[in-house]
């Protein structure tokens, strides 16, 4: 608290300051547009190392709550209509996010996280829940259980190598 | 409903700052004898005490930073002005020392409405409430916090700078959005058209008459203004009757369209000034306001005994009665009120409890009586569903009057058409009075597990719908809501009934497991096979009756005890249900499995008849009531035969 350097501005004047109107209609549309254009399947998402994943997916159960340093972290089963994977929830993502929740992730990254590979949003992404229930999904594939190489033909990039497991190893399916 | 609170003639100083203007007193020598002392105070004083807030929680919250300045100063110092105060504080604004800190958009409140707001918690204030992007609405805000608020006429104003935000009373929220939740998108175009056009919300109100687009934002910034202004509510709703042009209709519909979609998310200060709006849209018989009654009416949740539910079901109810002449001319809304009313009086007749719940359930049996009283002929029209509700509150003594009568001496009711309860049996409930006990949620929630989800799928599903709507102690009372609201009002289209997507006899299985008490299973079954009692194929549906059989039938060969539960429970419904009638539903049933198998939805009993799991006894009674046992002849059971064995479940919705 109190650095000599601080401005007596909790918050930096320009964000402040407020925008010349309120986002109008066709702001809120073109948002929406341009989420949408980037949107993916979970089956086409790949390991990268940036934050680019922008989907939609409903959660289909959750591991127990984990301290890991600072923060709570949460390892939870989420699904589309044509993949499903690990979704790695930080902080207070852990206890806002149940079991049923339909989420859109926009800036998420998908990547190895300890070991494991995960979907997560990350420091630069956003989760937020958009609806409960009504969204299909399946549990086979699960992105998380695929083995991943490099590309020979582009070394930055991942390529499905072999299929560890149909589903998840860590969540036992529903059937 | 929340007023605002009457501003004191003399602002109040919490007793911090009070004990601090005493100390201060003190050490001017002086006796301490209120408002007056607070002149004594000098520059620096003031802004130790603003700087190092004595008082705990209510400044300390707020965006305060050291190196910030505070300025203040005291009206009665300054000549007064017959200038407008928001004015004239912009004015000392521009001129101060540091004319940065106030070319931000600063707030400035009034120390005694941000200390001691009467019946806020200081913290609501501190608590980003609006967070307005518009820079113009600055003065405007103040002005309309001054002379609304009458604070001009105070004797002290301190002014002071709470860093970045203009707040305002309205705190701007309709929605309960919890944390990593998405904005609802009909709050945010509320919001914005309430934003944009803010300044003409109050009076004087322009006489040009809106262009449609103008209209409808108007419209929409009113229902945002009219929901979070409790305050002003009266100065929206004049506003309203003043603009409207096409007898409520849009605003009406922009509040049944919240009320479908959001309402369990409403505030509680939102929620009641929808009642409230509802109330004064009776009075001037708005278009499409039976829908908004209906739609009101629908999320009062069977089985949620919490005190919002129970609020919620009693304000309606008051509103209701208040308005009887107006109910009358609106049959529709009498007797899905009836409906809805019969239904909760009999969870709410179990329960004891606080004297408002008592109070709830005097005006519920008061209400319903003098409707079933007064406009019988108007009931006649809810059908066989009556029957079964009023059977759950024979126990209630206005009630067992009225059953004597409907029973014995069916003149009393003064009813043309209804000379006996058979007349009642016969006629089929329409299917909008099963959406009434089904809030909209958890409507759309069955309907796309019994239109999308697939065999092997429904396993979480249905736990997250457990898990929602049926947890709660005392919710296994809506489970016979459920049932009767799929077999009666979710008729699949025969391209889903032939896919892979999961039946509606599952559903209802794993709902009929779902209940852990015998009562609460016997009215499940009973919904369940209501309508096989006085099933007759001119009026009924075929689709109605066929969850219970096809439920018997695929049972059998893993779950044999739920066919024999089923079964045992049919044959004894047939004996006593109703014993003078005991033809009239034997007949039922008999013309149920006719049609059954007529119609191919079973090619054959055979699967329960040859079943050596069942009893004997069952077997046997079960062929009682089969076709060719006593009422139809043999020619006609071979010609429906080929008909079961050319068109594959060919069923009619």
């Amino acid at each position: 608290m109190g650095r000599a350097s601080r401005s007596p501005f909790p918050v930096p004047l320009h964000k402040v300051l407020p925008s010349p109107s309120a986002p109008s209609t066709e702001d809120y549309a073109l948002r929406f547009l341009s989420s949408m254009a980037k949107m993916v399947h979970l089956k086409d998402i790949v390991p990268a190392a940036t934050n680019s994943v922008n989907t939609q997916f409903i959660v289909l159960e959750k591991g127990s709550i984990t301290q890991d340093g600072k923060e709570m972290t949460c390892l939870a089963l989420v699904a589309d209509e044509t993949a499903s994977v690990h979704f790695q929830m930080w902080g207070s993502e852990c206890e806002a996010f149940e079991p049923g929740d339909i989420l859109r992730l926009s800036n998420g990254i998908f990547s190895f996280h300890k070991n494991s590979l995960v979907l997560r949003a990350g420091k630069k992404g956003n989760a937020e829940k958009v609806g409960e229930f009504t969204m299909l999904f399946v549990e086979t594939p699960n992105m998380s259980e695929i083995r991943w190489a490099r590309d020979p033909r582009n070394p930055k990039k991942f390529v499905q190598e072999a299929v560890l497991s149909p589903h998840s190893r860590i969540f036992a399916p529903s059937q | 409903m929340e007023r605002p609170p009457p501003c004191p003639k003399r602002p109040f100083l919490p007793p911090a700052i009070r004990s601090l203007t005493t100390r201060s007193a003190l050490a001017h020598g002086r006796r301490d004898d209120g408002a007056r002392q607070r002149r004594e105070f000098d520059v620096g004083e003031w802004r130790q005490l603003l700087l190092n807030p004595p008082v705990g929680p209510s400044l300390r919250r707020g965006r305060r930073r050291r190196g910030s300045e505070a300025w203040y100063f005291s009206a009665r110092r300054k000549p007064r002005r017959k200038r407008a105060s928001g004015q004239c504080i912009i004015a000392r604004c521009s001129s101060s020392p540091s004319p940065s800190l106030f070319s931000a958009t600063v707030a400035i409140r009034t120390l005694t409405t941000t200390l001691n707001p009467p019946s806020r918690s200081p913290k609501t204030l501190f608590e980003i409430p609006n967070l307005s992007p518009r820079r113009s609405s600055f003065s405007n805000s103040i002005k309309r916090s001054y002379f609304e608020r009458k604070i001009a006429s105070s004797s002290a104003f301190f002014f002071f700078p709470i860093l970045g935000y203009e707040f305002h009373m309205n705190s701007g929220k309709l929605l309960r959005i919890a944390a990593h939740e998405a904005n609802n998108s009909t709050e945010a175009s509320l919001r914005e058209a309430f934003l944009l056009i803010q300044n003409q919300l109050k009076p004087p109100f322009p006489l040009t008459i809106p262009s449609p687009s103008e209209y409808s934002q108007l419209n929409r910034a009113i229902a945002f203004g009219v929901l979070t202004e409790p305050h002003l509510t009266k100065t929206h709703l004049t506003h309203l009757h003043a603009i409207v042009v096409d007898g409520y209709e849009l605003f009406t519909s922009i509040l049944v369209k919240l009320c479908n979609e959001s309402f369990p998310k409403l505030l509680d200060s939102p929620k009641s000034q929808l009642l409230h709006v509802c109330s004064s849209l009776v009075n001037v018989s708005a278009i499409k306001i039976e829908s908004l009654l209906i739609s009101l009416l629908r999320q009062i949740n069977g089985g949620d005994f919490t005190e919002s539910n129970l609020w919620l079901s009693s304000e309606l109810l008051k509103m209701l009665s208040d308005n009887w002449h107006w109910l009358l001319e609106e049959p529709l809304v009498l007797t899905s009120a009836l409906f809805v009313y019969l239904r909760l009086l009999s969870d709410h007749y179990r329960l004891a409890g606080s004297v408002k719940l008592e109070e709830l359930k005097r005006m519920e049996i008061d209400f319903c009586v003098k409707v079933l009283r007064q406009c019988f002929h108007l009931c006649l029209q809810i059908g066989r569903d009556l029957v079964r509700l009023l059977q759950d509150l024979v126990y209630i003594s206005e009630f067992k009057d009225l059953w004597k009568d409907l029973l014995f001496d069916p003149k009393k009711l003064g009813v043309a058409e209804y000379s006996d309860l058979s007349d009642l049996y016969r006629i089929r409930t329409p299917t909008h009075y099963f959406l009434l006990r089904i809030p909209p949620e958890m409507e759309s929630q069955l309907r796309f597990l019994l239109t999308y989800v697939r065999w092997g799928n429904q396993r979480r599903y249905q736990a997250w719908f457990a898990k929602k709507h049926l947890c709660r102690p005392g919710s296994e009372t809506a489970i016979s809501d459920i049932v009767r609201f799929i077999c009666c009002a979710h008729h699949p289209s025969n391209e889903i009934i032939q896919s892979n997507v999961i039946s509606r006899w599952a559903v209802i299985g794993w709902l009929l497991k779902c209940c852990r008490r015998n009562h609460f299973e016997a009215n499940v079954k009973l919904a369940l096979f209501y309508d096989w009692l006085f099933f007759d194929d001119r009026v009924d549906s075929i689709m109605n009756i066929e969850p219970a059989m096809l439920l018997m039938v695929n049972s059998v060969p893993k779950y044999v005890d739920i066919a024999h539960m089923l079964l045992e429970f049919l044959f004894l419904l047939v004996d006593n249900y109703d014993v003078d009638r005991r033809v009239l539903l034997a007949r039922g049933v008999t013309a149920s499995c006719h049609l059954l198998v007529r119609k191919g939805v079973v090619h054959s009993m055979e699967p329960l008849t040859s079943c050596d799991l069942l009893s004997p006894m069952l077997r046997e009674k079960l062929r009682s009531f089969l076709p060719g046992s006593e009422l139809s002849d043999k020619n006609k059971i071979q010609e429906e035969v080929s008909v079961a064995s050319e068109g594959k479940r060919l069923v009619q919705c």
